[in-house]
């Protein structure tokens, strides 16, 4: 469902990713992990269409998100580690008018069914997201993506903030979407969440991937062992020994 | 899309408590402003209505009278309030609306509220064209300079791509917003003139409402493309503030400054003693030992074939005065021509600065329409003129063939010959010639519309580049 093939990121003289190649199969949960300025966030703006690559291809569904990037994003949906709704509208209001911009019309019950899907209480659902938490965001950024009934829906540090019931609530709501066929590729620095949400992980150092891991390979190792070992490889020696 | 984006920041401006604030602090401007402006200049077009009809009384009811008594006694004439003055009254507060008229001399305007004025420079009153022309322009920037801004700050112009809404009508519906918030102050404005006026002038109002919208367009659009390219609301802010400053308050001074400088205005004194100066060197018409006098008085007596006034069967001191008064005509087309020169060439400096700055412009175009700006002071002065040479003609002219002989200071016309000259009315200038010597200041908005509705394009495909997100 989406593709990232020799894909080459430069900043200027800042290589950020150097030939990625990556792949996310519908019905499966793909973890990013990663240090901070691996590639993450740029991985993540290009497969939405927010960033153009030096080079290299993306699709998404088939569709190439360089060359149609808005056919790529009505594909996808997206949830930010900080979900910028707007705080003057209810989580409900929220809900239907990021919906009525992806081109689908909501009516009430099925608003409220796609909040309770992506796990808001009732009882928040007309309140103004200004008083919500981050957790309560994330579930409102969910319902958006579930109502948007996207094949692939891409997470930037979901967990990032929110509490163990609250991550482990959104965790679930993952789960259930890939279950359901869609493709999901959440970056996180959340090793333990990675190991109990995802089919697979791949580690990304210096922008291109080191490592990736099915699911079994996963449970079975120390993960955050795997994970230091890889990306103390790939540093230069030298800072890596110094005090 | 357009519709569900402009609704929705509708809406957060109605449930944001600040912006609520600003749109009531900025109505309750708009309707004060222009009530009070509205009642002010019914009750002054009803207090010169009043003082025209006492002095056509008192012209009236002097019965007979020795013409040139009368010249003397003269008449006040009055230029009512533009047609839209409760709006804008533009210059009419310093350059005068009534002048008194008599023989030998042209008088200047008086009814001047705000006294002598050394350049045509306002924005020092809260009437209901600068609350539009300055106070919502600076509502549009407090409550839209971080409209785009804030939205790239907090990831959500992100969120709003990947559900599909193209930068364009986002930011056309920010602009629009931004816009109608402004244009409601704009209709609260007009319609509160419209109940407190005493006059209405529906092409001119129509035509006022339409500068304002699209100024106020020019106005959203400069917000809008400006948190757009900002990346920090903060900056937007700053920046957008100093735009308001320089175009409402620094650029039109700037503009007068230089235009007094380049091209200095006489004072009013050493006008008038210039053309006084010039004046005295005529013919005197009182003076009989005057040597310009005793050649026309020569020139006379042979037309008539007579060889002293005494036989002469018309009254000779009637066309001396009226010999005077022709002299007299020609130093004030001298001074007043120059004068007019002057103001032009002032106004076309000015005039250029409108290009960058399109709330002078409006300012500007707003007085053309309102009928106050300087087009219609100039208009009034030169028939006020008229009048006055036509009625001093026709005084000296009844002085001269009236049936009185040379010397008789004591004849008198009768009162119906008074009764039956018309009071003196002004004809405003028509709005189209009004606005066709506004040509720079039409260009210089069309220029600014054309130019930023190509920067709002722009602006939207540095969003859809995505180097911007």
């Amino acid at each position: 469902m989406i593709e990232l093939r020799d894909v080459v990121m430069d900043y200027g003289d800042h290589r950020a990713l150097d030939g990625l190649q990556l792949s996310v199969r519908e019905g499966c949960v793909y973890g990013l992990l990663g240090p901070n300025g691996a590639g993450k966030s740029t991985t993540i703006h290009l497969i939405t269409g927010l960033l153009r690559p030096t080079s290299g291809r993306i699709t998404v569904g088939g569709v190439d998100a360089v060359a149609d990037p808005s056919g790529a994003r009505a594909l996808l949906a997206y949830v930010p580690e900080s979900v910028a709704l707007y705080p003057h509208l209810s989580g409900v209001e929220n809900l239907e008018l990021f919906t009525r911009l992806a081109g689908r019309r909501l009516d009430a019950d099925e608003s409220v069914a796609c909040l309770g899907r992506a796990g808001l209480q009732a009882d928040a659902h007309h309140r103004r997201v200004a008083t919500y938490s981050k957790g309560m965001r994330q579930k409102v950024g969910l319902a958006i993506a579930l109502a948007k009934e996207a094949r692939a829906l891409v997470l930037d540090e979901p967990s990032s903030g929110l509490d163990p019931s609250a991550s482990h609530d959104l965790a679930q709501r993952v789960r259930e979407l890939a279950a359901s066929g869609v493709a999901v590729l959440m970056a996180t620095h959340d090793l333990f969440r990675a190991r109990e949400t995802c089919d697979s992980v791949g580690l990304l150092v210096r922008g291109s991937l080191r490592a990736e891991w099915d699911a079994d390979q996963v449970r079975e190792r120390d993960l955050e062992a795997a994970y230091l070992e890889v990306v103390t490889a790939g540093e230069d020696p030298l800072v890596a020994t110094a005090p | 899309m357009i519709r569900a984006l402009f609704i929705n920041e509708w809406l957060g401006l109605l449930r944001d408590g600040r912006a609520l604030l600003l749109l009531a602090l900025g109505a309750l401007l708009a309707v004060v402003s222009a009530w009070t402006a509205g009642s002010t200049d019914a009750r002054e077009r009803a207090g010169q209505a009043a003082a025209a009809e006492r002095a056509r009384a008192a012209w009236v009811e002097r019965e007979a009278d020795n013409p040139h008594s009368r010249a003397h006694y003269g008449d006040y004439v009055f230029r009512p309030s533009g047609p839209l003055a409760g709006l804008d009254s533009g210059l009419q507060m310093v350059t005068g609306r009534a002048v008194f008229t008599e023989a030998h001399r042209q008088n200047a305007a008086v009814h001047r509220p705000q006294g002598e004025a050394a350049t045509l420079l306002r924005f020092d009153r809260l009437e209901p064209s600068n609350v539009l022309q300055l106070l919502v322009p600076l509502v549009l920037v407090l409550a839209g300079f971080g409209s785009v801004a804030s939205d790239r700050e907090s990831g959500r112009l992100r969120l709003l791509a990947i559900q599909g809404v193209r930068p364009l009508p986002l930011l056309l519906a920010k602009a629009l917003t931004l816009w109608s918030l402004g244009a409601v102050l704009c209709f609260l404005v007009v319609g509160t003139h419209l109940a407190s006026a005493g006059a209405v002038a529906p092409l001119r109002t129509l035509a006022y409402l339409g500068l304002h919208l699209a100024t106020l367009w020019i106005v959203a659009l400069v917000v809008t493309c400006a948190s757009a390219w900002l990346r920090r609301p903060g900056t937007a802010a700053a920046v957008l503030l100093l735009l308001w400053g320089g175009a409402a308050i620094v650029l039109p001074r700037l503009a007068a400054m230089t235009a007094n400088a380049l091209d200095p205005l006489p004072g009013r004194d050493a006008f008038e003693a210039a053309m006084r100066e010039d004046r005295e060197q005529g013919l005197d018409g009182h003076n009989p030992r005057d040597e310009r006098r005793l050649a026309l008085e020569q020139q006379v007596l042979d037309e008539y074939g007579v060889g002293s006034k005494d036989e002469l069967p018309i009254n000779l001191d009637g066309l001396m005065m009226q010999a005077d008064e022709d002299y007299g005509n020609s130093v004030w087309d001298k001074h007043f021509g120059s004068l007019e020169e002057h103001l032009l060439r002032q106004s076309a400096v000015t005039g250029a600065f409108t290009l960058a700055n399109p709330l002078h412009a409006t300012d500007r175009l707003s007085m053309a329409i309102a009928g106050t700006g300087l087009s219609g002071h100039l208009a009034f002065l030169r028939q006020t003129e008229s009048y006055r040479r036509a009625l001093v003609k026709s005084l000296n002219d009844e002085h001269a063939h009236g049936g009185s002989r040379t010397g008789e200071w004591s004849w008198k016309a009768d009162a119906d010959f008074y009764a039956a000259f018309d009071s003196f009315q002004y004809e405003p200038p028509a709005l189209g010639a009004l606005l066709g010597r506004c040509s720079l200041e039409l260009v210089g908005l069309a220029g600014w519309f054309v130019g930023l509705t190509g920067l709002l394009v722009a602006s939207a495909r540095r969003l859809e580049r995505g180097g911007s997100l």
